[in-house]
């Protein structure tokens, strides 16, 4: 595990050549280490939260690109985790078809997620705020009752039995290994896409839609291409999150994960991969140190939520117009609008990904 | 068979449809859409069985405190949720605040209430029959809650401030109109047709605190699909909802049924963003 990522996050600071990338790869490297330690002086339970962290993050890594950057409000993405965890679990306990090996599930689990991601995410195209936050939220309706109802595949409100990944990720550590390799991996792809023309596309496309697809940026194909990725690490999360759990049932997905995903996203920081990697492990983390605070984690999300609404809009995905930008958008859009995203599309497509 | 397909299909559409109208009251009034529409539809549900099942209270004042505290959810969603960031509409924040209000309400309920269905009190103490009360009281209310908005905004003072402001906004604070006290009579009156759909449909959809995302999502379906801000739109939609729901469900099975809602939804969106019966608006560039 050590050989295989430490050059990943070496690349990424070559790749980008400046000085100052260093520095930036330092938490990043300080957090690597860290997972890499973290059995030494874990305990058995601590080791589970760890596990559940890096899952969490596998997901949130690509919703972050959704949010943060993409600046779509996707609030039912807990949906492309239950898809993928049933999924996983369903191909591997052979309800479907002759039982599959757990790595073959889990990766035909991504292609659905990514499948599924496309196509809650195609809405996002047409829609706006509002409308795509609640096709989101029905998406997660529908697939919670799907799984209801399917009985005779999910196994309804019975569940299904999580997948076990084979020996050398039978054991606990074994699959927390498992785990952090995957998080490292998806922390060092969206680094990558976050410094490329492509994710300078994205965010111009956040910020200013009509100016950005001015300057040739194509929104579809960008927007389908961040809800396929996204979708299919989500659901590969589900697949690892089925496995943690080693049974599922309808009821261990809410809309209270969505939450915390999002919020882990928020309160990091939009156009950031640092924070919410910190958000992630701050919000799983946080109700392990007050148990008596466990039952009321969702609630203080969302008062957490309606805080940094009201306190500092500018935190947060579409609000990136500030008030000064919004007073003169209309000559920022016949004038100076395209500037900025002209100029970050000017750069030689070398560094893409 | 089909007699309890059109029964149950129209009472949900029903409920359905005063959820959209629950939606749309909001909307006309401040231009946002909130979150907390099924949340109050699901309340209806819960104050009713508090009130009435678990405190003994009798029907009609049960029936009153449970309106009462949807007005009450009404205003506090317009003071906490909207009131803050109506200045900066077009950055849309009022999805994320609404829906942090609506989670809060829904987590405070699951914990102090249940997080099991409880059973919703029959109202009248009469033989149960083929068309039974928890089929008509959805109607009822729907039927009432039509006849009463269009008395109010046709025939009233209040009403017509209502609609200047949802008119024009600018117009009608330069003829001097309260903006800040008429929006939050229509928060106000929002809550009170959401707890009367839940409360009316409560012996349906039982106190249960996962209703609200369901009504949340079904709710909002008429609101797409008629044309935001329609109302006459959202009831026919509403009750074309609940009936090929019902039909679906019935006759090829639930997960079909779902499947199809959201497909159709999802197609309609695509199709005419603005809703089949509303008018298409330019888009500002």
């Amino acid at each position: 595990m050590d050989t295989q990522a430490t050059p990943l996050h070496a690349s990424r600071t070559n790749a980008l050549g400046a000085p100052s990338s260093l520095n930036a790869a330092l938490p990043f490297l300080a957090l690597l280490v860290v997972g890499i330690a973290f059995p030494l002086f874990g305990g058995g339970y601590w080791g589970v939260i760890a596990t559940r962290a890096c899952i969490y993050w596998v997901l949130a890594s690509g919703l972050n690109l959704v949010v943060g950057f993409g600046g779509q409000i996707a609030i039912g993405w807990v949906a492309l985790l239950t898809l993928g965890a049933y999924t996983t679990s369903v191909l591997v306990a052979g309800n479907v078809g002759p039982p599959l090996p757990p790595y073959l599930a889990l990766a035909i689990a991504a292609v659905v997620g990514a499948v599924f991601g496309l196509i809650v995410g195609l809405p996002a195209l047409r829609l706006r705020t509002f409308y795509f936050a609640i096709t989101t939220l029905g998406f997660a309706t529908i697939v919670t009752q799907v799984a209801l109802a399917w009985q005779s595949v999910t196994g309804g409100g019975v569940g299904v039995a999580g997948p076990v990944f084979p020996h050398p990720f039978a054991s606990q550590w074994g699959f927390y290994y498992f785990c952090f390799g995957l998080a490292a991996i998806c922390t060092w792809m969206t680094l990558n896409v976050a410094a490329s023309r492509f994710g300078r596309a994205l965010t111009a496309i956040r910020d200013a839609e009509v100016a950005a697809e001015a300057s040739g940026i194509s929104k579809p194909g960008l927007l389908a291409t961040v809800f396929l990725f996204s979708g299919a690490v989500a659901a590969v999360a589900g697949g690892l999150f089925a496995s943690l759990q080693s049974y599922i049932t309808p009821d261990a997905f809410t809309l209270d994960l969505s939450i915390l995903f999002f919020i882990a996203i928020l309160i990091g920081g939009r156009g950031s991969i640092l924070g919410p990697l910190l958000g992630t492990i701050l919000l799983t983390v946080l109700p392990e140190f007050a148990a008596p605070l466990v039952a009321w984690s969702t609630f203080l999300y969302a008062v957490l939520l309606l805080v940094i609404v009201s306190r500092s809009p500018a935190e947060l995905p579409r609000s990136s117009i500030s008030r000064t930008a919004a007073r003169s958008r209309a000559t920022a859009r016949s004038f100076r609008g395209p500037t900025c995203s002209s100029r970050c599309l000017a750069r030689p497509p070398a560094s893409a990904p | 068979m089909v007699e309890s397909i059109v029964s149950t299909g129209l009472a949900i559409g029903c409920i359905y449809a005063l959820i959209a109208i629950t939606y749309n009251v909001m909307f006309s009034a401040s231009r946002v859409f909130s979150f907390t529409a099924g949340t109050l539809g699901m309340l209806g549900g819960v104050l009713g069985s508090l009130f009435i099942a678990r405190m003994g209270l009798p029907v009609a004042v049960g029936f009153l405190l449970t309106l009462a505290g949807g007005a009450a959810i009404g205003i506090v969603t317009e003071i906490v949720a909207v009131r803050p960031v109506l200045k900066s509409l077009d950055q849309h924040l009022y999805v994320l605040s609404t829906l942090a209000l609506a989670l809060m309400i829904q987590q405070y309920t699951a914990i102090e209430w249940s997080t099991e269905p409880q059973p919703f009190p029959r109202l009248f103490d009469i033989e149960r029959g083929g068309f039974d009360q928890q089929f008509w009281l959805p109607m009822l209310a729907c039927a009432v809650t039509i006849v009463g908005l269009e008395l109010l905004y046709r025939r009233t003072l209040i009403g017509h401030a209502f609609l200047a402001i949802a008119e024009d906004n600018f117009a009608a604070r330069a003829l001097g109109l309260p903006e800040r006290r008429l929006r939050m009579a229509s928060f106000a009156l929002a809550g009170v047709i959401g707890a009367l759909a839940g409360f009316a449909g409560g012996q349906m959809l039982l106190a249960f605190f996962a209703n609200a995302p369901m009504l949340t999502f079904y709710g909002f379906v008429p609101v797409a699909l008629g044309g935001m801000g329609n109302n006459r739109g959202a009831v026919v939609a509403g009750l074309l909802l609940g009936l090929f729901q019902q039909a679906a469900n019935f006759l090829v099975g639930g997960i079909f049924a779902s499947v199809a809602v959201f497909t159709v939804f999802i197609i309609v969106l695509l199709a005419r963003p603005e809703g089949i019966a509303g008018a298409s608006l330019p888009r500002r560039v």
